[in-house]
């Protein structure tokens, strides 16, 4: 699964340890999420698009192999 | 997320240091030296004593032992179980998937080394071999969840 964390971040104009403290996850989990080493749980993610404003599947999308 | 079976983060120093503790006295214990003295004697319940099975003998319940091995193998196991299942200071979903992860990894290798002192391990060298493979899971996967949490921590791009 990817995911457009960083883009969404960037438009939103605010770093990895905003959105963590947003959403209540340590800054770890935002970037192994963003370098594409963790998928997030559909609770997580749910808060993710929430933050941008944005559905869960313009944030997060399936992949080929998945 | 809810991560389940977790004491509270204030409960990592401690657990550090009655970890480093005995750890150290384990690794003094296991270098041969005996923790032999007077008041470490005392009367323990032994619930299968060697002769429970034998007609006519009234099995030794009460026995009066030197508790250092009783002490320090508690003392390992409880001391490492809370410093492995102690709250991050930021402990989240990512944080217990990587707690499972070396949990999984750290079973895989105990195993595999158990089964290598199976093939070329006999009597008591293999006896020995086991004594370890008692502590060795929790000290692998210790080893591999510190490693783990490093790891992701190093990982960070430095932001503003």
């Amino acid at each position: 699964m990817k995911n457009s964390i960083k883009i969404e971040r960037a438009i939103a104009g605010i770093t990895q340890e905003e959105l963590a403290k947003r959403i209540g996850v340590s800054r770890q989990t935002i970037n192994a999420m963003e370098s594409g080493k963790y998928i997030p749980s559909t609770v997580l993610a749910l808060k993710i698009a929430q933050v941008f404003s944005k559905s869960v599947e313009s944030v997060f999308s399936l992949e080929e192999r998945d | 997320m809810r991560s389940y079976y977790l004491l509270p983060h204030r409960c990592k120093l401690p657990a550090m240091l009655l970890f480093a503790f005995f750890f150290v006295l384990g690794l003094v214990q296991l270098s041969g030296h005996e923790f032999d003295y007077p008041f470490l004697y005392r009367t323990v319940i032994n619930i299968a004593p060697s002769n429970l099975f034998q007609n006519g003998i009234k099995p030794d319940f009460l026995q009066r032992v030197n508790i250092a091995n009783t002490v320090l193998g508690v003392g390992f196991i409880l001391s490492a179980l809370m410093l492995g299942f102690s709250a991050e200071k930021h402990e989240d979903e990512y944080v217990s998937g990587l707690r499972l992860s070396a949990l999984s990894w750290a079973l895989i290798v105990n195993y595999l080394l158990l089964a290598v002192a199976f093939l070329l391990l006999y009597d008591l060298s293999f006896l020995s071999a086991m004594t370890y493979n008692l502590f060795t899971v929790l000290l692998l996967f210790l080893a591999r969840f510190q490693y783990l949490l490093y790891k992701s921590r190093s990982n960070l791009p430095h932001e503003e």
